[in-house]
């Protein structure tokens, strides 16, 4: 399974959240069943086992467009599973969002174009994992609470074995959405290239 | 066969005697189309006590006098809705004379209808009467009511299934659909409250699982006995007329539960269980209780057996299926009124011409034509058929609309009466078709058959309804032919339908009036009616309003000159304006018709524009008002005085309430208050000045969209002091020129309205953001749309006089803003940074490594340099150049544009080294992008960059970019964020130390517009040039710009490089930084001439047609806040789309 991994929380530079993605990615890496692609829109950090791909910095402008070029770049490489940090979303490739509350975009109740692309990752996700109670409650008083697709509620405290088995298992399972939810991507993109069109 | 009268016409009628004055002999069958009315019309009528016919609509439009609320007119049905009330006011009894009028209308012919067979009840089942169940309560109170309810689903589906090829969606959201399949149900569940014991309601559930139980009851509640012959019709008879359920109930002897369960075939096709489910929440619980079923329950067993939506390309329907609007027509079409409103914003005599053609009234099918039946005798093949003269015509239509599908023209009478006795051979009207198309007479294959019929019934459609036709209208009679329609009957259903004939009647109107005033204007006279038969008939010869006003003034039948042309129209347009507006034209109105006659516009339709516009109703009503004294005068005062107060139209109890308050001695302002208050109150004397004051501005609100100034207020004050009346204030107002040209204003969407107002001001056209700002604005009411147009020409008028008298400007040279933030580069910050770095140098190595390059051999990338005045760069250039990683992959191709520095020596001594270089000097002084061009022609390579002597790249440039091309076959253009400096000394990694960098976007039309994000250092795909051209060579400074907005509005793909690995100088001599360049000026050309293929169309739909697009994907409602962005709205939608297929583990 080829997982695409958006590295857009490096981009800010250095911080616990970018430390504790790092962990997840390292630990995600040497699982054979995984090919760990990460996107590096700057400041990506180089991870035994996987891929490092440059792609442009995230900006809060045209997020549409961002996510029409992801998608391009998702499907050149073959991804089966994009992992989004919440802040990003691929069109017709099945996504995992993986939601540590520190790496969420600011301001998230205001409803700027940064929150209302975190509520497109969360909807476009087969799998939502929230790792740690902060980020279950944001998912749950800021998008409409939790549904069946959130199965995982990690405690930090576990450590990072324990993450990267979770996340393992929900990419697994995302990839199995592929073909049964193929109507729905569609729509999604012809959506979000609508989107596009109207973006100023 | 029909269904005939079961007696004798003309025997007496015993049972008629019974009938009252107040509808005692009628039922009305209510029930939503398919939802099974038709078969239980057949059932009742099977009773010798009851006559019915197929539906006969009547009640709608008699309905429509007790209530405005029933649809639009082509007239204004407000203000028919207010003069209806003026007339009820005259009437001695008032509105309730009115209302027994109509009653008397409607049961004097429903007791003829039903004379006929002597039945003691007339039952009309008309589906669409579910939205006047008020009406006819009020009109026929003794009338007796049966009121047949379905389950909701299963009349989506059957609505689905009859009309849209089983496709949900396209049904709920074909929009006369929508209203039977949403408000449809409210009004069936209000309806029995409302009816009380005149009511009796039926489950067609019911129905068809114990007919006779539920028949004897209706019998019982229809004080009749039952008759076993209802429990069997005839499935081969119809009644009278042209509607009904031509589907299901003539495959039927009886009533059959086969269909109960039907709908879950259509409604769980995964495609169409969105759309469903989005219906089901949308629909009333009471819906679904009435029949027996639990709405909540059904959404879960929807939500079960949804397994998600089909895969792309599966052949259940979709909502992609449901058409989109054509956006692009509308722009094109909207661009062009929108330039034409904004001209005439002075005048405004115009209404909307670009309305909907009028809508056909049928049993659920009401957007489309039904097609005619299939006719016993004429089977496909049977040419020889046709007999007697409507045959032959038809035969002629045929053939004509056949010239027209194929050669796009129409046939001579030599030509035509070959193809008669071609016809008469057995030819058919595709192999008439085929022929034309090949040059001789063949017989047209199957497919060539097909495609034959459909261009000629397309071409029927445009001829006669002046519109497309939709797919199913095509498909049906396709179909038809197949089940042995005769093909020279096949436009009959188009040429003969109500539609044609209303566009006829149009047409035929349009004419007489021209033809009339030709008459006017030519010999001052009217036509006599020989006169008038006479001129028609040159008129469908051909003639032109001026031909007949030439031939008029000639004596003899003339074709005008083209000066007579112009002279005879503009005769006829003061003619026309002095008989409807009762007044001359402007010169500029006389020439907007000009105009739009030489871009279009039909002749037969100008007169009837300025007959049909605003100010020729408002003429008319200044003359009713005239002539009919004050009362409706004062009407329209308490009307336009309480919209004003309630911000909304009056109902008719609040105009009677408080036209009777005036007659108490009410004033506007008392009205205005009291609405306010919400309670009945006076002002006080004292109080008048400022109630003056607020009246102004309220009615400045209402109709104006904008607040009064000090002086308008201060005027109306003074007005009323010297005794004007009070009344006439708000009137006023509403009636003035600039209230009338907003409203007009007001039917542009405002996107179309500011790209027309300021794209010619700005110079340029209007990105995105600017037209999302505008539509949020204008949409906001926060400046209304006169003033809009009045104070942008005036801000700009003031901003030109300004800029002509201001001094120069006098920015700095070495000041940049750094693209893509908000930060300046400064000189100061430039020193600044020098003084930190000098005090703590960075550690060497920040900057992540590229890969070893494994170098070809031949060059892979031309690097295109012009050289003028390049000596003091040139040597640090070519280091930099020769000194890539891609070594001899790159090439260097550099265009001497005769500089007189004497570059050439040192170039040459790098050649020598270095083979890879190619130097040409031009053999007269060239522009920078003639000389790229050159350099374009020459170059070897597949990936182009172009360099400049002052560039500063790091040694991997070349090969970064390059491998980002290499990697992705999809991306056609490389760019990169850079660094600043002010210092063209430094070098690469010195200048990355300083760290003033850009922050670039990812390039889309939009923001391309905005600015030029790929010029510094970009590498493209050499292929680029012979899809989109070479550099326009006319340009001095944004060449480049114009180049790059070609590729984006070819969908081609840029693709940032986040590593900077550039360098940009700031020049201060340099062309680009210079305030008074030529980059400015053209960039600003090249917007104007690339803005309409960057825009979007969708920018500049109007917000229905904009929702229906993203409806159509989504397959859910989006909402209907005006105020919110189209952005916003797609964000809504990929929320809807989440909630009604989201993917699940």
């Amino acid at each position: 399974m080829r997982v695409l991994v958006d590295g857009v929380v490096f981009g800010a530079g250095p911080s616990a959240a970018a430390d504790r993605w790092e962990r997840l990615l390292r630990t995600l890496a040497p699982d054979p069943d995984v090919c760990v692609d990460v996107l590096d829109r700057g400041g990506a950090p180089t991870i035994d086992g996987a891929t490092t791909i440059g792609f442009p910095s995230y900006q809060a402008r045209n997020t549409p467009a961002d996510s029409l070029l992801l998608q391009r770049v998702a499907t050149h490489h073959g991804a089966d599973v994009f992992v989004s940090t919440g802040w990003t979303t691929p069109t017709t490739t099945p996504s995992v969002a993986v939601l540590f509350a520190a790496a969420l975009p600011p301001h998230v109740a205001l409803g700027d174009r940064e929150s209302a692309e975190c509520a497109l990752a969360i909807r476009h996700a087969s799998r939502v994992v929230c790792v740690g109670d902060e980020a279950r409650t944001v998912l749950r008083d800021q998008f409409g609470g939790t549904d069946a697709r959130v199965a995982v509620e990690v405690d930090p405290d576990r450590g990072d074995a324990a993450l990267g088995r979770t996340v393992a298992a929900a990419l697994h399972a995302a990839a199995t959405t592929a073909a049964e939810a193929a109507g729905f991507y569609s729509r999604w993109a012809a959506l979000r290239e609508i989107q596009a069109r109207v973006d100023g | 066969m029909t269904i005939a009268p079961t007696s004798d016409p003309g025997a007496p009628d015993p049972e008629t005697a019974r009938s009252d004055s107040r509808g005692d002999g009628v039922i009305f069958l209510l029930g939503l189309p398919r939802s099974g009315t038709t078969l239980l019309q057949r059932l009742l009528g099977q009773h010798r006590s009851i006559h019915t016919v197929a539906e006969p609509w009547l009640m709608l439009p008699l309905a429509q006098l007790l209530s405005n609320r029933l649809g639009q007119a082509e007239y204004d049905s407000s203000l028919a809705a207010q003069a209806l009330d003026g007339f009820a006011l005259e009437l001695p009894g008032g509105r309730d004379e009115i209302v027994e009028g109509v009653r008397r209308l409607a049961v004097d012919l429903y007791a003829s209808c039903r004379r006929q067979s002597g039945a003691r009840y007339f039952l009309d089942k008309t589906p669409r009467y579910h939205h006047i169940v008020p009406e006819l309560s009020e009109l026929l109170p003794d009338a007796r009511f049966i009121v047949l309810r379905r389950n909701p689903l299963s009349i989506l589906a059957s609505v689905s299934d009859a009309w849209f090829g089983g496709d949900v969606a396209a049904a709920l959201s074909n929009p006369h659909h929508r209203h039977d399949l949403t408000a449809g149900f409210a009004h069936l569940d209000a309806a029995p409250a409302l009816l009380g014991e005149r009511a009796c309601s039926i489950r067609y559930e019911s129905l068809v699982a114990d007919t006779e139980h539920e028949l004897r009851r209706l019998c019982t509640f229809l004080d009749i006995e039952f008759d076993d012959a209802m429990l069997a019709y005839d499935p081969d008879a119809r009644y009278k007329g042209s509607f009904g359920d031509s589907i299901g109930v003539p495959q039927h002897r009886s009533a059959t539960a086969a269909s109960v369960d039907k709908w879950q075939t259509t409604i769980l096709r995964p495609a169409n269980v969105p759309a469903a489910l989005a219906f089901l929440r949308d629909t009333p619980a009471s819906s679904f209780r009435d029949v027996g079923l639990d709405r909540d329950t059904l959404i879960e067993q929807l939500e079960r057996s949804a397994a998600g939506p089909p895969a792309p390309g599966a052949s259940s329907p979709s909502p992609r299926r449901a058409t989109p609007p054509r956006v692009g027509t509308r722009v094109a079409r909207g661009r062009r009124v929108a330039g034409r409103v904004v001209r005439d914003a002075a005048r405004y005599v115009r209404r909307d011409r670009s309305a909907p053609p009028g809508e056909r009234p049928s049993d659920g099918a009401s957007e489309s034509i039904e097609p005619a039946g299939p006719a016993a005798s004429s089977p496909i093949g049977g040419g020889g058929e046709r007999q007697g003269a409507d045959d032959r015509v038809r035969c002629t239509r045929e053939i004509g609309l056949a010239f027209e599908v194929a050669l796009g023209r129409a046939p001579t009478a030599p030509e035509l009466t070959h193809w008669m006795t071609r016809v008469d051979d057995g030819f058919m009207p595709w192999d008439v078709v085929a022929s034309l198309r090949g040059e001789r007479d063949v017989r047209a294959t199957p497919a060539a058959r097909d495609d034959a019929a459909r261009s000629m019934l397309s071409a029927a459609f445009r001829r006669y309804l002046q519109r497309e036709p939709a797919d199913a209208e095509v498909d049906a009679r396709i179909a038809d032919l197949g089940a042995g329609s005769s093909p020279w009957t096949l436009l009959e259903s188009i040429v003969a339908s109500p539609e044609a004939a209303r566009h006829r009647a149009q047409l035929e109107r349009a004419r007489l009036r021209t033809l009339w005033l030709g008459f006017e204007v030519a010999l001052g006279r009217m036509p006599s009616d020989a006169e008038m038969a006479h001129w028609s008939a040159l008129i469908d010869d051909g003639f032109m309003p001026w031909d007949v006003v030439a031939s008029l003034r000639a004596g003899a039948e003339v074709q005008a000159a083209p000066g007579e042309r112009d002279e005879a129209v503009q005769s006829m347009v003061h003619a026309a304006y002095d008989r409807y507006l009762q007044r001359e034209p402007a010169d500029d109105e006389v020439a907007g018709w000009l105009s739009d006659l030489v871009g279009g516009m039909s002749p037969w339709v100008l007169l009837e524009a300025i007959a049909g516009s605003d100010d020729a109703q408002r003429a008319r009503e200044r003359v009713a008002r005239r002539d009919d004294g004050e009362q409706l005068a004062r009407l329209r005062s308490v009307w336009v005085t309480l919209e004003v107060a309630l911000r909304r139209m009056p109902l008719h109890a609040e105009l009677a309430h408080w036209s009777a308050r005036v007659d108490d001695g009410f004033m506007p302002w008392d009205v205005l208050a009291s609405v306010a208050a919400g309670a009945e109150v006076r002002l006080g004397p004292e109080q008048h000045d400022e109630a003056i004051g607020d009246l102004v501005r309220a009615g400045y609100h209402r109709f104006l969209h904008r607040p009064p100034s000090d002086a308008d207020v201060a005027t109306w004050r003074a007005d009323i002091a010297a005794g004007r009346s009070p009344w006439v204030l708000l009137e006023s107002i509403a009636d003035s020129a600039e209230a009338a040209t907003e409203a007009g204003l007001e039917r542009l969407p405002p996107t179309l309205l500011a790209a027309a107002v300021l794209e010619p001001l700005y110079g340029r056209g209007l990105t995105p953001a600017e037209l999302a700002e505008w539509r949020h604005t204008l949409n906001s009411r926060a400046i209304g749309r006169v003033e809009f147009v009045t104070s942008t020409m005036l801000d700009h008028i003031r901003k030109t006089v300004h800029l002509r008298d201001a001094p120069p400007l006098d920015a700095d040279p070495q000041s940049v803003p750094i693209m893509g933030t908000t930060r300046m580069l400064t000189p100061q910050a430039w020193q600044a940074r020098a003084r930190e770095l000098a005090a703590q140098p960075p550690a060497p190595g920040a900057r992540r490594a590229s890969g070893p390059y494994r170098a070809t051999g031949q060059p892979r990338v031309s690097v295109i340099a012009s050289l003028y005045r390049g000596g003091r760069y040139i040597e640090r250039f070519l280091d930099m150049i020769t000194s890539q990683t891609l070594g001899t992959d790159a090439e260097l191709i550099i265009v001497d544009a005769q500089s007189p520095e004497g570059e050439r020596a040192v170039i040459e001594r790098y050649q020598a080294s270095h083979p890879n270089i190619v130097y040409r000097r031009t053999d007269r002084r060239v522009g920078i992008y003639e000389a790229w061009n050159i350099g374009v022609e020459l170059a070897r390579g597949e990936y182009l960059t172009n360099a400049n002597m002052d560039d500063i790249r790091s040694t991997d440039s070349l090969q970064l970019q390059a491998e980002v091309l290499d990697r992705y076959p999809w991306v056609d253009v490389v760019y990169q964020d850079f660094f600043y400096t002010l210092d063209d000394t430094l070098d690469f990694e010195t200048i990355a130390n300083f760290g003033f960098r850009s922050d670039l976007p990812i390039v889309t039309p939009a923001n391309l517009m905005q600015y030029n994000s790929p010029h510094n250092a970009p590498m493209w795909r050499k292929q680029l040039h012979e899809e989109v051209g070479l550099f326009d060579q006319f340009l001095r400074s944004a060449g480049d710009y114009e180049f790059w907005m070609r590729c984006a509005a070819r969908g081609k793909v840029f693709f940032k490089v986040n590593e900077p690995h550039v360098a940009y100088f700031q020049n201060p001599i340099g062309m680009s930084t210079q305030p008074d360049g030529p980059g400015h000026e053209e960039g600003m050309r090249s917007l104007r001439k690339h803005a309409d293929s960057l825009v979007s169309p969708l920018m500049f739909a109007d917000d229905e047609t904009f929702r229906a697009q993203l409806e159509s994907w989504c397959g859910v409602p989006v909402g209907e806040a005006a105020s919110t962005s189209f952005y916003d709205l797609a964000q809504r939608a990929l929320e809807s789309c989440w909630r009604v297929g989201a993917p699940s583990v």
